[in-house]
């Protein structure tokens, strides 16, 4: 009897992991989307984060520009105070972690903690995003939020895009989100892959400067999965003349670093 | 049993007539089409869909693509997803332009020697000698200034182009006129998903029946055109949505595009030259909604020019007066595309980017 009771308890769990293996692709949604509660599709940057979402958990809350609110809204705040976007994908987005919980929120502590220095941070991140998808983004929120400077933080998904097999340099072999396509797994780094990284990367910086705005990319640490990007972040920051972040490895020492990145800056 | 007999009989009859009366409709749609009296070639100019999604612009030409086959303006899309020759490899010596905008750059309804692009390598040919010249049309259809940029940021400078040329603004007044209004015209653009097979009304459209039905209906195909995919339905506009238009917040995206395509096109190199887009002004007078909208475009165009160190090509005085210029309210002849073609070359020239 309690063998037939712990066969039937592993079928059941059995079950309920295909299940929730299968449930996104069932609804339209690949394994690597992100929740369509709380992003949708956008056909000039892929997926944003929906405005205005109240919901707090995993993911959100939102901002009426889909920048996820992290304690203070984006907005509050003195006025004076100088106005840190940082960008980049899921990691800087902190998806399936609670609001607070997420890199940008850390960096935000940390700032705070620091007396006579007036910084607001917004959670510019988004699953799924890398450069380019970050650089449109930024042309269409930056004149609405009006930071000073831009933290771009490249990660996995940039290794997604740019090292997938099929690579195509317009980028036309990313699948769209809530297709039942998730972003390919990451292949060789290729002259072309880099070539367009790159681009994205300037694109993304002109974008800043035209809107006023200065950059700081950020090389992901030497060690990790993202270790690739960080020859090409060394060339674009030294082409442009851009101030360059070397990131530790772990959470926490990314959150401080950050945050001695924009205190330092000027 | 037998009263169901002849009702599945009278049913099949039913069935057999309903389809002799397709074949029939299909038959002399066919023969109406080929004898002139329904203007099909014209009306499926709309379709088959010239344009493909992109995860990232939005939509993009397909490549090899055709439209328009069997008529005079009959349009090819080359392998590279651009109307006209496809580019070449970047030698020593080339002059390359680029020349970026809506379906005013792209030539619709233009045979393809009588676009702008085309119109603008002809003229340069004469003015730079033996030196190579390469003018890329890089228009695309429905084109506003937001895809306009994005398609310049992933696909345009990687041609390392010496010139662009931007040439848009009719198609950025419709996202004004639709509620709210966000910078990213995520409330005007749809979002297309996947490029599946055609959809069903689309295949419809295919028969000779359906498009000759419709033209007689006076209901224009709707199926076929390029909007049915890429746009939202829109609200009708009343005049308090007209005045909407000249909201602050559509004139000033207008502007960031205009302004952020110019820097791009500076940080690889490339001069830029932005052209006020001319409008029929016999057909829409300086007070008209279009008039003052393609007013408030042109200031824009030219705060744009200034603010990123571009250089702006007005139209000579008179040149929307004449409606020979134009085939509608904004889409050039073939004189037109000549005439602002010379506009934009003699700019050039005087500006001394036309080096032998």
């Amino acid at each position: 009897m309690p063998l037939q009771k712990l066969q039937k308890t592993i079928c059941i769990r059995a079950l309920a992991a295909v299940a929730a293996a299968c449930a996104p692709v069932a609804c339209g949604r690949a394994p690597g989307d992100p929740d369509p509660s709380f992003f949708r599709s956008n056909s000039l940057f892929r997926v944003e984060p929906i405005p205005n979402l109240s919901a707090a958990g995993a993911h959100g809350p939102h901002d009426g520009l889909g920048l996820r609110i992290h304690g203070n809204t984006p907005d509050g705040g003195a006025p004076e105070a100088r106005r840190v976007l940082i960008l980049g994908g899921s990691f800087v987005y902190g998806y399936g972690a609670p609001a607070g919980e997420s890199i940008v929120a850390k960096v935000d502590e940390i700032l705070k903690s620091q007396p006579r220095l007036a910084v607001k941070t917004a959670n510019g991140g988004c699953p799924g995003h890398f450069a380019a998808t970050a650089a449109m983004r930024l042309h269409f929120i930056l004149y609405a939020w009006k930071p000073s400077l831009i933290v771009y933080i490249p990660g996995f998904e940039d290794m997604s895009v740019y090292a997938a097999a099929g690579f195509a340099p317009d980028l036309n072999h990313v699948p769209r989100p809530f297709t039942g396509q998730a972003l390919p797994e990451p292949g060789l780094w290729t002259a072309a892959g880099a070539a367009a990284f790159e681009r994205d990367l300037r694109t993304l910086e002109v974008i800043a400067r035209t809107g006023g705005a200065r950059l700081i990319i950020a090389a992901p640490d030497a060690s990790g999965r993202a270790a690739a990007l960080r020859d090409p972040v060394f060339k674009v920051s030294k082409q442009r003349n851009l101030s360059l972040l070397d990131l530790p490895a772990g959470a926490d020492a990314v959150a401080r670093a950050v945050a001695d990145a924009i205190r330092s800056s000027k | 049993m037998q009263s169901k007999r002849r009702f599945l009989t009278i049913l099949g009859a039913e069935l057999l007539l309903l389809l002799l009366i397709a074949v029939a409709i299909e038959g002399i749609s066919i023969a109406a089409i080929a004898a002139g009296l329904v203007p099909g070639a014209e009306l499926r100019m709309k379709g088959p869909m010239i344009v493909r999604p992109h995860p990232l612009i939005g939509f993009v030409l397909r490549e090899g693509a055709r439209r328009g086959t069997g008529t005079d303006a009959e349009q090819i899309v080359n392998n590279r997803g651009y109307r006209g020759a496809e580019p070449g490899p970047r030698g020593p010596g080339l002059l390359r332009v680029l020349c970026v905008g809506d379906s005013v750059m792209y030539g619709d309804s233009l045979p393809e020697g009588d676009t702008l692009p085309a119109r603008i390598e002809e003229l340069l040919r004469d003015k730079v000698g033996p030196r190579r010249v390469e003018v890329i049309n890089a228009g695309v259809l429905q084109y506003t200034s937001a895809e306009t940029l994005v398609a310049l940021a992933l696909r345009g400078i990687d041609l390392q182009p010496d010139i662009v040329i931007f040439y848009q603004g009719a198609n950025d007044v419709a996202p004004r006129l639709v509620r709210p209004f966000r910078n990213d015209y995520y409330h005007y653009r749809n979002v297309w998903e996947a490029d599946t097979e055609m959809r069903a009304d689309l295949r419809l459209e295919a028969s000779s029946g359906y498009v000759t039905l419709r033209w007689l209906a006076g209901i224009y195909p709707a199926a076929g055109r390029i909007d049915a995919y890429t746009t939202r339905p829109l609200t009708p506009t009343t005049q308090n949505e007209k005045e909407f238009a000249f909201n602050r917040s559509g004139n000033e995206a207008f502007l960031r595009n205009e302004a952020a395509g110019v820097a791009l096109a500076r940080s690889c190199g490339a001069r830029s030259l932005i052209v006020a887009t001319p409008y029929n002004a016999s057909l829409a007078d300086s007070h008209s909604f279009l008039g003052r909208m393609m007013s408030e475009n042109k200031r824009k165009q030219l705060d744009a020019a200034a603010k990123q160190g571009a250089n702006f090509v007005a139209m000579p005085d008179g040149f929307g007066k004449d409606a020979s210029n134009f085939r509608d309210s904004v889409h050039l002849t073939a004189a037109g595309a000549k005439a602002v073609a010379k506009q934009i070359v003699d700019e050039m020239d005087k500006l001394g980017w036309l080096v032998k």
